[in-house]
């Protein structure tokens, strides 16, 4: 009679009965790719919108993201919260598959369960990696914690990288150097050998960063894509340089890229946007910085300019999603180049409030496959590719001090695929020289991609970089003159005559003494009492 | 029903008290003055079963008095008039007359006396008398119970009729109340009713709407005028939880909802407001019950009645938007303001104004609230009802239809009502009742809601075009265009058939035991099918613009939900020894419920007008669906005992078992107890009797249970399977994962009320009837935060507590004038809510709930006017990005020198306070006119967004925006303009307003034909007309109804809602 009153879900198992078959395992260990769908904000994914954190891009939304990057982030800030949550609740998923995996073990092929629980390793260490990186040390969890133990302290950020980089050497043995077509987005050994270096890399531990790079370079299949701007565009998701990409779907789960890239006159709304000081950082053709190039001439500022330049920022007067990108008040029409023959049409960019701030635009995933469906878009989006193996390698080479041709050929190797073509580095440049080079390279090649924040933070200059006035260009002039180009390939306006006449889109602070970390949840404070707050916040 | 036979026995008993007791016993009136029975000697009888005539004979025996039965009233007079002063005698004159009821039908045994005399006789079978008055210039005073004491001046000689008006609020009142019914007098609870009649004189499709303001303590707030959704949201005394506070509705004992209930379906509607009634229904009590009686067939002959209403809408205030010039003119001033340059030249400001009117497409100037309301929402109602029955059978028929149209194209609401209720009585001990009842009801509204309407028309900027010259849409704002989304964009329509059968046998072997058992099943199914359909918007150069959704698709749902409810009650009354009555209820229950849902989807429809799923490409087509059930079973009875209807006292328990629960906690008791002194009926206030009519003392305690808590199964962890999913090559793979923690220790959230009530009925005129009533919910489920980096949801605890502490105030007079007939009810309460224990959470938003402060407070900044220069912002800590002059001001409530989210407090509270009514009804001949005030003395309201802040994320501005900050207007209702600047749009004060109001929700003037004119079988006619909030005063912001904001934990509004709605009707009642 009593059963009467039990009830149970009818569409799902309950904890106690879970994860005793191998379909119930590979939906769990699937469960765990799930977080890699993150969208911290505005349907986009945490890759692309952690650049507006950085110094070369700007949320236009008023946002926490905006906040954050404005230097304003508080511990109730929810972009930054969005992170700590969700990913942790990815971390949790593996620790309670690796809690009940034990028993399966029996039922499943011995290769397969050790793929799996590989596979899980390696996204909780890419998890603990972007904790670790942007709250500098969390707490460590490696089982199911019960709430009445959650009582737990942070630990230090070299314990975590020894953490990650202990689990991904566990991990890669039994992870497949290739997966089928069936099975792309799968953690490959490459991908974990990626991660490895970037993480050894990012915690100055040089001899791991270039062994992991050496390995990935050692499995011979990974390749740089010629064409560099169709890298980032539905025609390169398969290309043989993308060591793994999250992958988005149809119908299954897409993102808003569009939306934020897109030009008003392409139907975005333009509000996830590069600014001035990066396009101002791009050399010109000759490898020279556009403060020293005599290629550079102020009255046509993107002409002769590294092709990275064209292939990440849509230039003014560039063709994008079929219309002249032109943002120049007094360019009342454009072309549209959308029909045969091109028409004439008014343009948005001059006279729309919200066309983009700054006057330039993300092309690097803005694909016009996406035009007219902004916010439905699969393209995938790159965790890591092969470029920056690369120069991970490079610059572990370089910091380690061990230079030789090998860091020569691996920058050149980036700089000189056949659509970019940009002069070799010479040999012979001393350790300083080629931190420079590395610095520039990466900000180059990487920009857009979500690694930026890491750079600046890790190379100690993100309290030169990112404070100050945030510009976007002159709205119906270009500069006057080449700004000055540091050794980071960061721009200075002080010797720029009609520099005043910049748009300054905000105005941010950075405090050196706290903003190199971001802020942890003020709710993970109150509840876990083991934790301490970052400094200042 | 009036007994022939008493038994009774006592000594030397005042007469009166003999008169109290047989008037118990037999149902008969005793009518006398006061002062004749003061010679009265006391009486001793013993009577078994003896006849009133038997006992009355032996009373009177030996007395100063004489009496006379005439129906059922004892009529006591003097055995001869005192004699008066010889004067007097000489100066004597006869009045003579008839008196009636008001449909003119003779009234027998009425008092007439004459005004401060002891003089006095009564009518006779034809309602005539005769009395003799000493001069002119006297009153007679004209009285019977169950009727209004009329006083007249006389004049001698003539001929005094008069009419006398039946009293609606008589004694023997019977009320619903929970699992049976109880004569008012004797109820100990806080019991508040509405009758069908008064709901009837509001004509409007929600009951909700109709209920507003008639019940003290029943508060109601209608947040939206859609059609078809503009139900009120309802809390009794306040809100008890955070989880679900709708108070349990019980429509003729089966659980149900109020929305779409129709009014004129309803009998009455009894409002259980304390413990003490409600805790009968347990676990789901705690947010109050509202019984719901409907009409019922009528024992005699045939009646058809039919009630119908035509109507038209408009809203009670809108925004003023301000035109293309001044927009552009404005937002130039908020980009100058920012340091940005202009975003218009001066040069195109000038073209628009030479060349705009006659290039509106190029220079396009669009009132967008104007160009997108095209419609008058006209709304009619019909109502008709057959009644009919014999002796042994009864049956009510009722079909009613309501069509309520919008404001704005494409939205509609369709209602239609099908009762049947059937009562048999099979023999003497035999009876049953088998009640049908269906509705279906159809809502449309574009596929996009309405909220995305109103959203974007009060949005997007003048000076974008809506409809271009040659009739293409113009792009409005990035292809949001909502009169184009209105027409074009494709509907949604919901559908729901719902239905239930309410069978029920009663069975009563003995005068003092009834048993019933009831079955009633219920059945609904909600389908929804949204079509978005693609609109292709223009540039002014008629080039393709945005084309919104990218791909047109349909969504459809179906859902059937299966409810089955089990009942089985017996109830022993009777009464001991003439004075004890007692009467036992006891009862068991049982409910449970299952959902079932599917839903499909596809895209890209190549041919819209066939919007079947078929029709649609299968690329990316979706399905989903599910299922989940829950069950009650519960044992519940009451204990009611009176002695001689004087001291009254009640037990109610209640022992619910939820499958929410893990089993050791399925099951909890709640009991309630509760007393009332009926004081007036004392021998010491029988002095008092012409002036108390009544007056009772109550008090009453109990505990209720909420096992609506959001999920079904708390208790246990569960895999989430199919939401954590992933792709891998181009395919999708099924993922699971654990996401919430459980709470095996989950129990029910229990309220305890205390009532402390006052009944008073003076003149039989004047009723009052006030409670203080203290509430308190704990074990109030929390979703405590835990520490997020154990990677899941946090379970919901038994951690909360709130209280709720207020009064309920209903006063009424009836009396009549001359011809005049007039009531007023006034109804005035207030609760005062308040958070005890929230374990410290301290969440920051809009709106928080927070120890020491009501639920769902509002949350902010304090504004401190705003900076008048420079050095007054270099002078105060920093804000939020680049401030100036003219931007709002915020106190550093912690004097950390930087204003931050430590500086932020609880700024307003959205519960109601002193909710308040009046009720003024007029009648005259056959005119009636009546007039309802409605109001809130206390609450907050918060705009935001678009609806309030100017430039709101690119929108547009108001009028009342131009009374901006500006250098030379310093006390400006605004800050400056300002552009893509936070330091404004923060949480604030300044966005919050005094949200109360007064309003006349409803007048009513009507006219009924007399019955003189009336031919043939038509038994009645009455034609009205009406207005519903007509009128409104408030201080709450410029353009918008003060009740916009809603009332719950998302009650600060940005504008994007269907307004609430002026409605003129005219109406028609006819009965044959």
């Amino acid at each position: 009679c009593s059963d009467y009153l039990d009830r149970y879900p009818l569409d799902s198992p309950s904890d106690e009965t879970f994860l005793r078959t191998e379909a119930e395992f590979e939906a769990a260990v699937t469960g765990c790719y799930n977080t890699l769908w993150f969208k911290p904000i505005d349907n986009g994914s945490f890759l692309l919108t952690l650049e507006c954190a950085s110094d070369i891009g700007w949320d236009r939304n008023v946002s926490d993201l905006q906040i954050l990057g404005q230097g304003a982030a508080t511990p109730d800030n929810t972009y930054t919260g969005n992170f700590w949550n969700t990913l942790y609740r990815g971390i949790g998923r593996v620790n309670y598959i690796l809690s009940k995996a034990e028993p399966l073990a029996e039922i499943v092929p011995t290769e397969k369960y050790n793929r799996l629980l590989a596979e899980i390793r390696f996204l909780r260490a890419y998890y603990y990696f972007y904790l670790n990186e942007l709250y500098g040390g969390v707490p460590l969890l490696t089982t199911p914690v019960p709430l009445s133990e959650a009582v737990l302290p942070r630990s230090s950020k070299a314990e975590l990288t020894d953490f990650i980089l202990a689990e991904l050497d566990a991990a890669v043995p039994n992870l497949p150097i290739q997966t089928d077509a069936a099975n792309r987005g799968r953690v490959t050994r490459g991908a974990a050998l990626a991660l490895k270096s970037r993480v050894a890399l990012y915690a100055g531990r040089w001899p791991e960063a270039i062994s992991a790079a050496q390995a990935v370079m050692d499995l011979g299949q990974y390749h740089l894509h010629e064409n560099f701007g169709e890298l980032f565009s539905y025609a390169g998701q398969t290309s043989s340089e993308i060591i793994m990409s999250i992958q988005f779907l149809k119908g299954v789960m897409v993102h808003s890229t569009p939306r934020h890239f897109f030009s008003r006159i392409a139907l975005g709304h333009s509000n996830k946007i590069p600014v001035q000081t990066l396009v101002d950082s791009y050399e010109c053709t000759d490898g020279l910085s556009i403060d020293r190039s005599p290629l550079f001439d102020p009255a046509h500022p993107f002409a002769n300019r590294d092709p990275r330049l064209g292939y990440t920022v849509v230039l003014p007067q560039s063709v994008f999603v079929g219309y002249v990108f032109e943002t120049h008040p007094d360019s009342l029409q454009t072309w549209n180049y959308n029909f045969d023959p091109p028409r004439r049409v008014q343009n948005e960019e001059a006279t729309h409030a919200y066309a983009t701030f700054s006057g330039y635009l993300w092309r690097k995933y803005a694909d016009p496959a996406d035009y007219g469906d902004i916010d439905n878009s699969d393209l995938n989006l790159i965790m890591f590719r092969y470029a920056e193996v690369l120069l991970n390698y490079a610059e572990a080479k370089i910091e380690q001090g061990s230079i030789d041709q090998s860091v020569y050929d691996a920058i050149n190797a980036v700089r000189q695929r056949p659509s970019v073509n940009m002069p070799p580095i010479t040999p012979g440049k001393t350790q300083a020289e080629l931190r420079s080079i590395i610095r520039k390279e990466r900000k180059y090649e990487l920009a857009g991609e979500g690694i930026r924040l890491f750079d600046i933070r890790r190379w100690n200059i993100a309290h030169e970089v990112m404070p100050g006035d945030l510009l976007g260009r002159i709205r119906n002039s270009f500069l006057s003159d080449a700004p000055r180009i540091d050794e980071n390939g960061t721009p200075h306006y002080d010797n720029v005559a009609n520099a005043a006449q910049m748009r300054v889109i905000e105005r941010r602070q950075f405090r050196q003494d706290r903003d190199y970390v971001w802020p942890i949840r003020r709710l993970e404070l109150e509840t876990n009492p083991a934790i301490e707050q970052n400094p200042n916040y | 029903v009036y007994a022939q036979k008493a038994s009774i026995t006592a000594k030397n008993v005042p007469l009166r008290e003999v008169f109290t007791e047989l008037r118990k016993q037999t149902g008969y009136h005793f009518l006398y003055l006061t002062d004749d029975l003061k010679d009265a000697k006391p009486v001793s009888l013993s009577f078994y079963e003896a006849s009133l005539e038997e006992i009355l004979q032996h009373c009177f025996a030996n007395q100063p008095l004489t009496y006379n039965i005439r129906r059922n009233r004892v009529l006591v007079s003097r055995k001869e008039a005192p004699p008066g002063t010889l004067h007097d005698l000489l100066m004597q004159h006869t009045v003579t007359g008839k008196v009636t009821d008001e449909r003119g039908q003779a009234l027998e045994g009425v008092t007439v006396v004459i005004k401060n005399t002891q003089q006095a006789t009564t009518t006779d079978a034809e309602g005539n008398y005769r009395i003799n008055v000493p001069a002119e210039g006297v009153t007679l005073v004209f009285s019977i119970i169950g009727f209004s004491t009329e006083e007249r001046a006389v004049s001698a000689g003539a001929t005094l009729n008069v009419q006398l008006r039946e009293l609606v609020s008589d004694l023997e009142e019977v009320v619903v109340v929970g699992y049976g019914t109880q004569k008012k007098v004797n109820l100990t609870g806080s019991v508040a009713t509405v009758s069908g009649s008064e709901l009837a004189k509001r004509p409007v499709g929600q009951t909700t709407a109709a209920l507003q303001g008639a019940v003290p303590g029943l508060t109601i707030v209608q947040s939206s005028g859609q059609p078809g959704r503009d139900g009120g949201i309802v809390r009794l005394r306040g809100i008890g939880t955070l989880s679900d506070s709708n108070p349990l509705v019980m429509l003729d004992g089966v659980e149900s909802s109020l929305a779409n209930v129709d009014p004129n379906e309803i009998e009455s509607i009894t409002v259980l407001k304390d413990a003490a009634s409600a805790s009968i229904y347990g676990s789901r009590a705690a947010n109050g019950v509202i019984l719901i009686t409907t009409k019922r067939g009528s024992r005699e002959g045939l009646t058809v009645n039919y009630n119908s209403y035509v109507g038209w809408q408009r809203p009670t205030d809108m925004p003023k938007i301000v035109n293309a010039i001044d927009h552009m003119e404005l937002i130039n001033e908020a980009y100058t303001n920012t340091g940005r340059s202009p975003l218009f030249t001066e040069q195109f400001i000038e073209e628009y104004k030479t060349q705009g009117a006659s290039n509106r497409d190029r220079y396009p100037d669009t009132d967008w609230q104007d160009v997108t309301m095209t419609e008058n929402g006209f709304m009619q109602s019909h109502y008709l009802a057959m009644s009919g029955g014999t002796d042994r059978m009864r049956i009510l028929g009722s079909f009613g239809y309501l069509d309520q149209g919008g404001v704005v194209p494409n939205v509609g609401f369709d209602r239609y009502n099908l009762r049947l209720n059937t009562d048999v009585k099979l023999n003497e001990k035999l009876n049953a009742s088998a009640d049908i009842f269906l509705r279906r009801t159809d809502l449309k509204e574009p596929s996009t809601g309405t909220g995305y309407i109103f959203h974007w028309m009060r949005r997007i900027p003048a000076n974008q075009a809506a409809i271009l010259s040659n009739g293409l849409w113009g792009e409005g704002w990035n292809g949001d265009n909502p009169i184009a989304k209105a027409v074009d964009g494709g509907l949604r329509n919901e559908e729901t058939l719902s239905g239930f059968v309410n069978l029920n046998l009663r069975y009563k072997p003995a005068e003092w035991l009834t048993t019933e058992v009831m079955y009633a099943p219920k059945y609904n199914e909600p389908h929804s099918r949204v079509f978005a359909n693609t609109v292709q918007t223009y540039r002014w150069d008629l080039t393709p613009s945005f084309a919104t959704p990218a791909r047109n698709n349909l969504n459809q749902q179906f859902t059937r939900e299966w409810y089955n409810n089990l009942r089985l009650t017996a109830t022993f009354d009777k009464l001991f020894a003439e004075a004890h009555q007692v009467t036992f209820l006891a009862g068991f229950q049982q409910e449970d419920q299952r959902n079932d849902w599917l839903s499909a989807y596809r895209e890209v429809f190549l041919f819209p007008e066939y919007q079947q799923i078929d029709a649609g490409n299968r690329e990316n087509e979706r399905t989903g669906g599910s299922a989940n059930h829950w069950a009650l079973r519960s044992f519940f009875g009451r204990l009611n005992y009176n002695y001689k209807e004087r001291y009254l006292f009640e037990a109610n328990a209640r022992y619910d078992g939820s499958s929410r629960f893990a089993s050791n906690n399925k099951y909890a008791l709640f009991p309630s107890v509760s007393a009332g002194w009926r004081i007036g009926q004392e021998p010491f206030m029988a002095s008092l009797m012409h002036i108390v009519t009544d007056a009772k003392i109550r008090a009453s305690w109990g505990t209720l249970g909420n096992q609506n808590i959001g999920g079904l199964y708390p208790f246990a962890a569960f895999i989430n399977v199919g939401g954590p999913n992933y792709a891998f090559g181009d395919q999708i793979s099924m993922g699971a994962a654990l996401n919430d923690m459980a709470n095996p220790d989950i129990k029910w959230e229990t309220t305890e009320m205390t009532n402390i009530g006052l009944d008073l009925n003076l003149w039989s005129k004047f009723n009052l009837t006030y409670d203080w009533y203290y509430r308190k919910t704990t074990g109030i489920l929390l979703q405590l935060d835990i520490p997020n980096m154990l990677g899941l949801t946090a379970p919901y605890q038994n951690a909360g507590v709130v209280e709720n502490k207020g009064w309920d105030l209903a006063l009424s007079y009836r009396d009549q004038w001359g011809q005049l007939n007039y009531g007023i009810t006034v109804n005035l309460s207030d609760v005062k809510n308040k958070v005890i224990d929230m374990r410290g959470i301290q969440r920051t938003a809009r709106q928080v709930s927070r120890e020491g402060y009501p639920i769902n407070s509002f949350f902010g900044y304090i504004a401190d006017g705003f900076f008048m220069d420079e050095a007054d912002i270099a002078n105060h800590p920093a804000q939020f990005g680049n401030v100036a002059p003219g931007d709002i001001k915020y106190v550093d409530v912690n004097g950390d020198g930087v204003i931050n989210t430590l500086d932020q407090q609880v700024i307003g509270s959205p519960i109601p306070r002193y909710t308040y009514s009046a009720n003024i009804d007029l009648g005259y001949k056959g005119f009636d006119l009546s007039l309802f005030l409605q109001g809130v003395g206390k609450v907050d309201g918060f705009m935001f967004g678009q609806g309030i802040m100017p430039f709101f994320e690119g929108g547009t501005v108001q009028e009342q925006h131009k009374d901006r900050w500006t250098p030379d207007n310093v006390n400006a209702a605004f800050p400056r303009l300002a552009f893509n600047e936070s330091n404004n749009e923060q949480n604030s004060t300044f966005w919050l307003r005094s949200a109360a109001y007064l309003r006349l929700k409803n007048i009513q003037l009507g006219y009924t034909l007399p019955t003189a004119l009336l031919k043939g079988k038509l038994q009645r006619l009455r034609i009205y007309a009406n207005a519903q909030n007509l009128f409104t005063l408030t201080d709450f912001w410029q353009g918008y109804d003060p009740e916009a904001p809603g009332f719950g934990n998302d009650s600060a509004s940005n504008g994007g809602w269907y307004p609430q709605m002026k409605v003129f009707n005219v109406g028609l009642d006819v009965r044959f």
